[in-house]
C-alpha cells in the first residue's frame, strides 16, 4: 500500500447534497496506480476522473468502480479516452465492477463491453 | 394517470437533481436504471448545449405514467434539432438504447425531448 489521497466533490445547499456525491481515492502502489471511485460520474464529476486518470503512474492502472452508483456518457467518454491513452503508452487499464452494477450495465448499453477488461472484484487481480 | 412536473436551474447540477426526482418517482420500476440514465442524458444535453436562455430560464421535466407506459420529457427554450448519433457511447445513443421510443418536438418557443418506456416491463 502506497500513498493515498482523497479528492471529494459535493455541492451542498441547505445541508442537502444536490450535486453528485463523488470521491476518488488514489493509491500509489506496485505495479501502478489504483483509483477507487465512489458516487456518481456525470458531467459535473467526469472532469475530475479524467484528471485523476491522466496523472496515473506505473505499468498497470486499476480503476475500482465497485462503489460507483451511476455513470453517464461523459463518464464513458473519459474511460474510452483513458484506455486509448494508457494503451498507447504500453500500459494496461483494468476496471473493477460487478456484472450487475450500474457501470457494467451502462457499458453494455453503449456496446463497449469488448473495449474494457473488467473484473468483478479487486481481489480477482493477480 | 400519475403526473409530476419540476423546474430545474439550467446548470451542471441539473442532471443530478433530475436523477434524484425520477429515482423517487419511479421506485419499484424494473427499468428505473435505464429511465434515470436517459433523463440524465437529456438534461445534460440541454445544459451543455445551453444558450443563455436555458441558463436564465432553466429546464422543466415531466413524468407521466399511464396504463400503457411511462413518459418522461424535458422542456427548455430553443429550437428542435435533428439528432446525430456519432458513436455508441454518445448521450443520445444511450437514450436510444435505454427506452422504447423517443423524439424531439417543437412546442412554440420551447423544445420538448421525450421518451417512453412500456409498462409491460413493470414487474
Amino acid at each position: 500500500m502506497g500513498v493515498s489521497s482523497v479528492l471529494p466533490l459535493a455541492i451542498c445547499e441547505s445541508n442537502h447534497v444536490i450535486g453528485p456525491t463523488f470521491e476518488i481515492e488514489v493509491v500509489e502502489s506496485e505495479p501502478g496506480t489504483r483509483l477507487v471511485v465512489r458516487g456518481e460520474i456525470d458531467i459535473q464529476s467526469a472532469p475530475q476522473l479524467d484528471e485523476a486518470l491522466s496523472n496515473t503512474a506505473g505499468d498497470a492502472v486499476v480503476l475500482d468502480l465497485s462503489d460507483v452508483t451511476f455513470i453517464d456518457s461523459s463518464g464513458l467518454r473519459v474511460l474510452v479516452m483513458a484506455r486509448t491513452r494508457i494503451d498507447s503508452s504500453g500500459r494496461s487499464l483494468v476496471l473493477c465492477a460487478s456484472a450487475d452494477s450500474a457501470v457494467v450495465r451502462t457499458i453494455r448499453l453503449a456496446g463497449l463491453t469488448s473495449d474494457f477488461e473488467v473484473v468483478p472484484n479487486v481481489d480477482d487481480l493477480s | 394517470m400519475r403526473h409530476s412536473e419540476h423546474h430545474l436551474q439550467g446548470d451542471i447540477t441539473a442532471p443530478a437533481r433530475s436523477r434524484r426526482l425520477l429515482e423517487a418517482w419511479a421506485v419499484g420500476h424494473s427499468r428505473r436504471h435505464e429511465m434515470v440514465l436517459a433523463l440524465s442524458e437529456l438534461v445534460a444535453n440541454a445544459v451543455v448545449h445551453a444558450g443563455t436562455e436555458i441558463r436564465e430560464r432553466g429546464v422543466s421535466i415531466h413524468f407521466e405514467e399511464s396504463d400503457s407506459c411511462v413518459r418522461v420529457s424535458v422542456h427548455h427554450p430553443g429550437r428542435a434539432f435533428t439528432p446525430v448519433i456519432r458513436h455508441g457511447h454518445s448521450g443520445l445513443a444511450l437514450v436510444a438504447g435505454s427506452v422504447d421510443r423517443w423524439g424531439i418536438d417543437q412546442q412554440g418557443p420551447s423544445v420538448e425531448v421525450w421518451f417512453e418506456i412500456d409498462e409491460s416491463a413493470v414487474l
